[in-house]
């Protein structure tokens, strides 16, 4: 089995990594994020998505809810209506945040909810309940749906249950079974997709509009021509490592190390807050561009400031902005105005704050981010060689885009 | 009301409306007036799939396009809608002329020495608007008629041009009020307008190079914004020749040794001048003694192309299968198409008995439960009970797929922006339907087979990198040898699509090229081909001719370009799609 921190990173994978930390970071503050993988076939979308439950923190759920209701505020209709006592009496419990998946075959009923069979059949105490489906079972953590374009086109009632999961924040199901009563759940539950635009039926923007605008964030996969990743890719796919049921005990603490770092981080910075000019760069962005869903400004003003988190700085910087302006416009507006948008950055002089974009200097002017940093440190802990080609895959990203890399070589 | 009562309300109507077109012209807006009639300086047409709803060109002047003047702004186009009809102009011109004389008399006070002057005017109004209907067409002061050829279409507006100053635009007031008017007086019924749609083209990568701002190439700026700029200028440049791989061998020629093959290739892609301009002016190449060489900026262009080849070709197929404005926009300008293979291929609201050719259909739960109660009343049975004859299925529904076969005019006035169009439309057909494409292209004197049919993009997009338009229009010859086609590769349910911007010149029998091509004509009814024209036909005498021959439908456009091509294609497949599957 494939471990997260294990996953080769490079210039092309590198922004769903940071991505998928700044959606686990968003989940600890509350707040789900919905992202979507876009990129070529066999570009390790799935498998980056997947891997990162890893790394997911724990959540604390009242003993044997499958709501997993928070003890201090509880939600569903069995513990709802409970005084604290009775619930401190249930007790507590700590489980994995969740993660579950949204298969082609599913029905309607799995996904929401459906009266409980095994109950009704009880012969000795027949009651007719309901046994609550993937999305309200998924509460404060992530659902995952492979090919999003294809479940769009095939199954239009899902597609019409995901609308209303991820229109607002927090979301809503509704459970209805006939001969028993309606059941309305909040949902904090953050979808994570991906897809092939360039498969059947085509790009999700254009086979289910409404629903392409309700992911915050769409990241490109880019691939990678650097032989050193894709040599450690095949490493890792080998049989040999392939069926190692269990993750190593180093990887296991390192994990460990990285939930830990996300949970420092999200506590550290509940009250980071973006500067006015920066909020009125993005509010006259709206307007000039002419965009269209406010959910498209919204996810650009969090976007930075889990990017800014991430990176453990205490202000948020222009260039957290710039990065997420492809993340969270891509899938709005043409590439023709996206383009236009990056490059109308405010001049730097007329900020309050310096601008400094992590680019422009030396390479390792650039914080890694927490997990990679917790990974790096975790790895140069235990086995020093690999650790070295690690460290270098994270810079590598910076360098070898543009072939920056390649020339420097030749210089040296 | 009094006779001055009325004349003061006619007056300030005419004022406030006169305003109002004054308002809506600056924001390059028109304006529906009356019933049906829609009033702008743009030109706008109705498509053909949504009546009631009128799109309004907003960058195409109507003076430039129509009239074939220098200057912007100085005609009104006013369109009045109506059923199909054949509407006398004579009667319509004389009504214009009389209205003219009434507005003057209402708005301006004329003293008795000033008639002669008056009179003077009024002719010159009338000489100033210039009207078209089936009937015939000419100005209001020598209209004539000239009737299209039978079996036509008949149009479905009355057709104004008025090149008249704007102190008089409240005259229009009164126009459209009189041409409706008389057309009901003539006995057919207005046909309501009822929203217009601005339909924007591109027009912006006219204001920046390649569509990336100027300031653009600061050292400074991230990372990101420098691969988005890459992107951008690689995928526009992409889209100005007509592929990635043209653009990538277009690159290759930037350099002063290859100085006389890039003159070669801008021989065969004239807006390559444009491009390296823009370039320039962007910094990836600049120009020295002996040619362009690139910057260094410029080289890690060159380099980004290479390592993204892949990323870049989805990007532009994802452009491709962009859909444009389109009927049933939604307020952004984009049509979402929401469609399912489930109900593609069952009717979920036709439940069926099962028998021996259905069986295999998806059951109907409901409808099943209902005829078995039903039976079981009235059979007076006690228990309920589901027998194999209760069973009922959804419906298969029957999609009769449509094979279109292309056949393009690639003589020399095709080149540019009409040729592209056209296989912008055969690439769109090909990734967002299930249909096979084929083209046939005709020039100089001879026709070839561009891409046999095919449901490939890749086999399609390569051969369509083999158009090279010039030479003559053997139009005739295009025609046979797409029956050919057709006949050999028995497509199902073929549509034969010609787009052609003039007459034909090359003959293939005879010595006349037109009777020529209406010779072949005449073989599609019995062969089973639809057949549609879609052409640039200034005379109107040949395509309509065509048309007639091969039963068919015809469109005269005014200009070949996507957004015609796509509707009209789209409008047509839908027709054959639906008449197949009856």
């Amino acid at each position: 089995m494939k471990s997260y921190l294990q996953l080769a990173r490079h210039e092309g994978n590198n922004t769903l990594f940071e991505t998928v930390e700044m959606a686990i970071l968003s989940s600890l503050w509350g707040v789900p994020l919905h992202l979507h993988a876009e990129g070529l076939r066999g570009t390790g979308k799935t498998t980056i998505m997947r891997a990162a439950r890893d790394i997911f923190p724990p959540i604390t759920r009242i003993k044997g809810c499958l709501y997993n209701c928070d003890p201090e505020k509880p939600h569903c209709p069995f513990h709802k209506a409970m005084s604290p006592q009775e619930i401190a009496e249930i007790g507590s419990e700590e489980i994995p945040m969740p993660f579950l998946e949204i298969s082609h075959s599913a029905k309607i009923g799995t996904i929401v909810g459906s009266i409980d069979l095994a109950k009704i059949t009880d012969s000795a105490n027949p009651t007719a309940a309901i046994l609550p489906g993937i999305i309200p079972q998924a509460h404060r953590g992530v659902i995952f749906i492979d090919e999003i374009n294809r479940l769009a086109d095939t199954s239009p009632e899902l597609t019409d249950v995901l609308l209303d999961v991820m229109g607002t924040k927090p979301g809503r199901v509704q459970i209805e079974e006939t001969g028993l009563p309606v059941v309305e759940i909040p949902v904090q539950v953050s979808v994570w997709a991906a897809s092939n635009p360039d498969e059947e039926p085509g790009p999700l923007e254009e086979t289910r509009r409404q629903l392409a605008d309700r992911f915050d964030m769409v990241i490109d996969m880019g691939r990678t021509h650097d032989p050193d990743s894709i040599a450690e890719i095949l490493k890792l796919n080998s049989h040999v490592r392939m069926y190692e049921k269990e993750v190593s005990q180093d990887y296991k603490a390192m994990h460990q190390k990285a939930r830990k770092e996300l949970q420092n981080i999200a506590a550290r910075y509940t009250n980071l807050d973006l500067p006015d000019f920066l909020r009125n760069y993005i509010a006259r962005i709206y307007v000039k561009y002419d965009l269209e869903s406010l959910r498209a400004i919204e996810a650009i003003q969090h976007a930075a400031l889990l990017n800014c988190a991430l990176k453990r700085r205490d202000t948020v910087l222009v260039s957290d902005i710039t990065k997420a302006f492809p993340l969270a416009l891509r899938h709005r507006v043409d590439s023709e105005i996206l383009t236009r948008i990056m490059n109308s950055a405010p001049d730097s002089s007329s900020s309050a704050v310096k601008v400094t974009s992590p680019f422009e200097s030396a390479a390792p002017a650039r914080e890694p981010s927490a997990a990679a940093a917790a990974a790096a440190a975790a790895a140069a802990a235990q086995e020093p060689a690999p650790a070295q080609a690690k460290e270098k895959s994270f810079m590598s990203p910076v360098l070898s885009f543009l072939g920056i890399k390649g020339e420097k070589e030749n210089h040296s | 009301m009094s006779e001055d009562k009325s004349a003061s309300y006619h007056r300030s109507r005419s004022k406030s409306f006169k305003k109002t077109l004054q308002d809506s012209f600056l924001k390059d807006e028109g304006v529906v007036a009356g019933e049906s009639s829609v009033i702008s300086q743009k030109v706008h047409v109705e498509p053909p799939d949504s009546e009631g709803t009128v799109y309004i060109y907003s960058a195409r002047d109507a003076g430039l396009t129509y009239l074939k003047l220098i200057e912007q702004n100085l005609v009104l186009h006013i369109d009045v809608f109506h059923n199909p009809a054949d509407i006398n102009i004579f009667d319509l011109a004389d009504r214009i002329r009389f209205t003219i004389s009434n507005y003057l008399d209402l708005t301006e006070d004329v003293s008795p020495e000033m008639l002669p002057e008056r009179e003077m005017l009024i002719l010159n109004l009338a000489q100033r608007i210039y009207l078209k209907t089936n009937h015939g067409e000419g100005t209001v002061l020598s209209p004539a008629s000239c009737p299209s050829p039978p079996g036509a279409q008949l149009p479905g507006h009355v057709h104004i041009l008025a090149k008249i100053p704007d102190k008089y635009y409240g005259l229009v007031y009164f126009l459209v009020d009189q041409i409706e008017k008389a057309i009901s007086y003539q006995g057919y019924n207005l046909r309501p307008v009822n929203k217009l749609v601005p339909i924007h083209e591109q027009t912006a990568s006219e204001e920046f190079p390649l569509g990336v701002p100027l300031t653009h190439n600061d050292a400074e700026s991230p990372l990101e914004v420098k691969l988005q700029n890459c992107s951008q200028v690689l995928v526009a440049m992409a889209e100005q020749l007509g592929g990635l791989e043209i653009a990538e061998s277009f690159m290759e020629l930037i350099s002063p040794l290859q100085t006389i093959s890039l003159s070669r290739f801008g021989k065969r892609y004239p807006c390559m001048d444009k491009i390296l301009e823009d370039l320039a002016k962007l910094g990836y190449i600049k120009k020295e003694a002996f040619g362009y060489s690139f910057t260094n900026i410029g080289k890690e262009l060159k380099k980004f192309l290479k390592l993204h080849r892949k990323e870049l070709a989805a990007q532009i197929r994802k452009a491709i299968r962009h859909i444009p404005p389109s009927p049933g926009a939604t307020p952004s300008g984009h049509f979402c198409r929401v469609k399912s293979h489930f109900s593609a291929f069952y009717d979920k609201r036709k439940a069926v008995d099962r028998d021996r050719d259905n069986w295999y259909n998806p059951i109907a739960i409901p409808e099943t439960v209902i005829k078995a109660a039903k039976r079981s009343i009235l059979q007076d049975k006690t228990k309920f009970e589901i027998k194999e004859q209760d069973l009922m299925v959804f419906k298969k529904r029957c999609k009769a797929p449509v094979d279109i076969c292309m056949v393009v005019d690639c003589s020399g006035s095709m080149k540019g922006a009409k040729l592209q169009a056209v296989q912008w439309v055969a690439e769109y057909l090909v990734l967002t339907t299930r249909d096979k494409v084929a083209l046939v292209s005709f020039q100089e004197r001879d026709a070839h087979v561009i891409v046999p049919f095919t449901k490939s993009y890749t086999n399609l997009h390569h051969n369509l990198l083999n158009l090279q338009p010039e030479g003559l229009t053997p139009l005739a010859k295009g025609l046979v040898t797409a029956l050919d086609l057709i006949a050999k590769s028995k497509p199902r349910n073929p549509l034969l699509a010609l787009i052609t911007d003039g007459k034909p010149n090359t003959p293939l029998f005879s010595t006349d090229p037109v009777a020529d091509a209406i010779k072949v004509c005449t073989d599609f009814p019995k062969n089973k081909i639809r057949f549609i024209i879609i052409g640039i036909d200034p005379s109107k005498e040949f395509i309509p001719r065509l048309a007639e021959a091969g039963q068919g439908n015809y469109y005269l456009v005014d200009d070949i370009d996507r957004s015609n091509l796509i509707n009209i294609m789209r409008s047509e497949r839908k027709t054959s799609t639906q008449t197949k599957s009856k």
